[in-house]
């Protein structure tokens, strides 16, 4: 029997006994059955039968499609398709991410919003609020009116409507994106507006510094003042330390003590400087907190030098919030090491300088950050636990003390 | 290979030929319909490829140069910058996970910590939450809140197991409103599991999370909502429920007829309910607020109360609006309320034009007069001091406003009034007389600016025999934190026995706080007797935080 590569047309039609042409045909088979599984092939494999595989709204397997890929990769990979798709197919485009099973991740929506809000913003704005499941709507909206401010300031000020204030606060965090001034000057026209400016404030301080001081007039409240003093605060720690204590001082201790978070500011970027600054601080509460704040600061970039400071220049109760700070900022690095911090600590901090007696007033909001001896350990043992958890049940057997022991296990979960 | 072995590979090989064209010819199967780059070609003109020019991230620091660039600004549009954040973010975790949590661990409160975690829900929401758990308190504490309420979105039953977990039912540095939001969220992504978690708990003793879920639930669906919340209740009694006026208020504000039964049967209900569900739809959207409230009769006193509290709403946006506003929410509004909202509302107006203000400020009704004045002198103040000082002459030379400017003026030298940090030395140093009417927020403010000037008002207001509004200023304690040597020396200066003593007392309880040692060293110098005594009931612990955390557990 010839094979079939043996096979030819010529053959074929030279043969003319039908036994022998019935052969001849049969040997077409495999030619037959290949075409007919390629076309089966195909029509399995149509785009249009796979998109409708996922169930708007619900969890979708991430298995499918070439978006398959996970991590970095499948952003761009995203990007690059977009690039091939024309102005007008950007909703159909929508709809294909929509039904993909990353149609929930966010970065993917952020190239085509961006494009969308050039073209044909309201148009995006429908879609989102048409076609989109609840679980993805709010977020979504959100990036389409903050694409939408960056585009368009005012085409998108003037459809903004009864915008709900949160949008509104994207809205024009989109706008102050590429424009503060005009995010200032809208900012002035919306509901709340006293509050509105918290999420533009940054960039009008960064970018138009000299508006600052007609928003910090206007200020009726407290809550509209903050947000640039806050910003303020940071860009000073970056270039004048010193003037950054100056600075977050004259702010003034109106619910909480901003010279801690100016130290903070400071440490992350040069903790020499920082330990420079609160070493010229007379004795006083705002020292303290500013030790606390630096050591913890520092501990999370060099514990070593951090817990050398801490031991060298400060004294109880500065010295066990301190080694608290620092326990659990550098916990993830050597939780035994951590753990054995809050015992130098001890477990009875002599004084709280976190509240304060007396005030009269509000409660400074440091109160609910006081560190503390047991919700310490109590973290460092869960880090330890997951690392070693023979190592912090016998770490909670060991040198827990036995009064506390019942306790702590019962809030860690850790069987001693 | 014979026909029946040929015929079976052709087959395969032609299944997989059909399977792989769509592939090979750039037909992406999850996206149906998209054109081929094939059919763009010349339609795209000059627009900009996002893809084009993104840099490779073959290695850690090619991620951290790429989050350091587009954390700057440039031409593009600002979407495309946080694309590329993501992108350094997601490579970072795939490279070195460990190298990005510790460099989230190095500065927990920058926005790198909380993006991270946001991203690595992305790319595994298992990994993530591996990672959180593992993380030092000071980052769980920065981003917490926003992953679990990213988690819950994405995986409601990894989120709700894990909240379960003792690691985080008994972290305390959740934000007050987590558990509301983390509802919420479970009720978007998974409306079905979020309603069947409720229970049948008593409307009044809701959790957090409940409320968060049931508060969308009638957003969504108010009459189901509803319903489950007073299945077997009249309206009277679902409105002993404080929850009942938050369902209402998103009913109403969603359009829903079942609302808008349930609240017309509510007319004969006292009036605080009105407000409390008037509040509620002020704050979730003013604009939809007031366009529900314009459909209303205008004797609705619900229509009255969203007319008030959207007044102040927009006070600083469009003050003549406001005053109109309130104008029509007849005595729907509280008096502070209202007085709160008028002085917003003559501060906007006195940053556009101060001396028609002042005008304005002389034709209002009397009760209006005081917190326009406030609202007036907060803002110039700031702009123009000595123009309030001018003003504020101005004001007392003039019989009708004179018996209203030292209540204003107090109000606008108070931190607890919104004034924030301002020194009232030059005023009273210009305009004597309002030395009366220095009250515990200027004292308390004056404190916090300027602790020395603040305590030497009062030893000469006490040398001249005047009253001095010590008592519930919170002055010592001011002096105490900021100043506690000073403080020291001046106490014994005082001549009232009653404000040494609680002045001894406050500060020896709040410099030992921070300085034992000091503290301890002034109090051993005192002479014996009754202030000595009073420092010493100071050094006594008074709350549970000086003592062993453990005495509470």
């Amino acid at each position: 029997m010839p094979s079939t590569c043996e096979f030819s047309t010529s053959d074929f039609l030279a043969d003319v006994s039908y036994a022998q042409q019935i052969m001849r045909i049969s040997m077409l088979l495999p030619y037959a059955m290949g075409t007919v599984c390629f076309l089966v092939g195909w029509k399995l494999h149509h785009p249009s039968d796979v998109a409708h595989a996922a169930t708007p709204g619900r969890t979708k397997s991430r298995t499918m499609g070439p978006l398959e890929m996970k991590g970095s990769g499948i952003i761009g990979e995203w990007a690059g398709r977009l690039d091939k798709v024309d102005d007008r197919d950007l909703e159909k485009f929508a709809a294909g991410l929509l039904k993909d099973s990353h149609g929930d991740d966010a970065a993917l929506w952020m190239p085509l919003l961006a494009r969308w809000s050039a073209t044909d913003a309201p148009a995006m704005i429908a879609f989102i609020e048409a076609k989109t499941p609840p679980s993805l709507k709010p977020r979504l909206r959100q990036d389409a009116w903050f694409a939408w401010g960056a585009s368009d300031p005012e085409a998108a000020f003037g459809a903004a409507g009864k915008l709900s204030p949160r949008l509104m606060e994207f809205l024009l965090k989109g706008v102050a994106a590429v424009d503060p001034r005009k995010a200032a000057e809208l900012v002035l026209q919306v509901p709340e507006s006293q509050f509105a400016t918290s999420g533009i404030a940054e960039r009008i301080v960064t970018e138009a510094p000299d508006l600052t001081e007609d928003f910090l007039s206007r200020a009726v409240y407290d809550g509209a003042r903050m947000s640039f003093q806050k910003a303020r605060t940071s860009q000073l720690a970056a270039s004048d330390p010193a003037a950054a204590i100056a600075f977050a001082r004259s702010c003034g201790v109106i619910g909480f003590d901003p010279v801690p978070e100016a130290v903070r500011e400071i440490a992350r970027l040069d903790p020499p400087a920082a330990v420079a600054q609160v070493e010229l601080m007379p004795s006083s509460r705002s020292r303290s907190l500013c030790a606390v704040a630096l050591a913890e600061t520092w501990a999370s970039q060099d514990p070593d030098a951090a817990l050398r400071w801490t031991r060298e220049s400060l004294s109880e109760p500065t010295l066990q919030y301190a080694l608290l700070a620092v326990a659990a900022a550098s916990g993830n690095k050597d939780p035994i090491m951590a753990l054995d911090l809050v015992l130098e600590a001890g477990w009875t901090i002599n004084g709280n300088f976190f509240s304060i007696r007396n005030a009269e007033t509000v409660t400074p909001s440091e109160t609910s950050r006081t560190p503390d001896p047991r919700s310490t350990a109590i973290g460092l043992l869960h880090q330890l636990s997951r690392i070693d958890p023979e190592a912090a049940r016998r770490y909670l057997r060991e040198k827990i003390p036995s009064h506390l022991r019942a306790d702590i296990a019962t809030a860690t979960g850790i069987t001693p | 290979m014979n026909r029946k072995e040929t015929t079976i590979v052709a087959g395969i090989a032609g299944l997989a030929l059909g399977w792989s064209v769509p592939t090979v010819f750039n037909r992406n199967p999850s996206l149906a319909g998209i054109p081929t780059e094939a059919a763009e070609v010349g339609k795209r003109g000059e627009r900009k490829k996002v893809s084009a020019g993104s840099p490779r991230l073959p290695d850690v620091d090619a991620c951290r140069d790429l989050w350091r660039i587009s954390n700057q600004q440039d031409d593009r549009h600002p979407l495309l910058r946080r694309m590329d954040q993501s992108r350094a973010l997601r490579r970072w975790i795939e490279l070195d996970p460990n190298g990005a949590l510790a460099e989230a661990e190095r500065n927990p409160s920058a926005d790198f910590a909380g993006q991270l975690f946001l991203e690595w829900i992305s790319l595994d929401p298992a990994a993530a939450l591996d990672a959180l758990n593992g993380a030092g308190r000071p980052l769980s504490f920065a981003v917490a809140d926003d992953f679990f309420i990213t988690l819950m979105s994405k995986d409601p039953g990894m989120a709700t197991e894990s909240l379960k977990s003792p690691r985080w039912q008994n972290e305390t540095f959740l934000s007050w409103d987590f558990k509301a939001d983390v509802g919420r969220e479970w009720m978007l992504a998974d409306p079905a599991a979020a309603i069947a978690s409720l229970g049948g708990s008593p409307p009044e003793n809701l959790a957090e999370g409940e409320r968060g879920i049931l508060e969308a639930w009638a957003e969504m669906d108010f009459k189901a909502a509803w319903a489950h919340c007073f299945p077997d209740s009249s309206t009277e009694e679902a409105f002993k429920s404080q929850h009942a006026g938050e369902l209402l208020a998103r009913g109403l504000l969603a359009g829903s007829p079942e609302a808008l039964k349930v609240f017309e049967s509510l007319s004969w209900i006292v009036f605080d309910k009105h407000e409390g569900i008037a509040d509620q739809m002020v704050r979730a959207n003013p604009r939809e607020a007031l366009a529900w409230a314009a459909s209303r009769p205008a004797d609705d006193l619900l229509r009255m109360g969203i007319f008030g509290r959207a007044a102040d709403s927009i006070s600083s946006s469009d003050p003549e609006q406001a005053l109109a506003l309130l104008a029509q929410s007849g005595d729907s509004t509280p008096d502070w309320k209202e007085a709160g909202t008028l002085r917003q509302i003559f501060a906007a107006l006195s940053a556009s034009d101060p001396s028609a203000t002042t005008a304005r400020i002389r034709s209002l009704p009397q009760k209006q007069r005081d917190p326009a004045m406030c609202g007036y002198l907060t803002d110039v103040f700031i702009r123009d001091p000595a123009a309030a000082v001018g003003q504020c002459r101005s004001w007392l030379d003039d019989p009708d406003l004179r018996n209203e400017l030292p209540k204003a003026w107090a109000k606008a030298f108070s931190w607890t009034h919104g004034a924030g940090m301002r020194d009232p030395a030059g005023m009273l140093a210009a305009i004597p007389e309002l030395n009366d009417a220095v009250d515990d927020g200027v004292l308390s403010t004056w404190a916090k600016v300027n602790p020395e000037a603040a305590a030497t008002w009062i030893s000469e207001r006490l040398e001249q025999e005047k009253k001095v509004p010590v008592r519930n200023s919170g002055i010592f304690a001011e002096l105490a934190i900021s100043k506690p040597e000073f403080t020291a020396a001046w106490l014994e200066t005082l001549p009232d026995e009653t404000i040494r003593k609680t002045g001894a007392e406050t500060l020896a309880a709040n410099w030992a706080a921070f300085d034992p040692v000091a503290a301890r060293r002034w109090i051993d110098g005192l002479p014996m007797g009754e202030l000595r005594d009073a420092a010493e009931k100071g050094l006594k612990p008074q709350d549970r935080s000086t003592a062993d955390p453990f005495d509470s557990q």
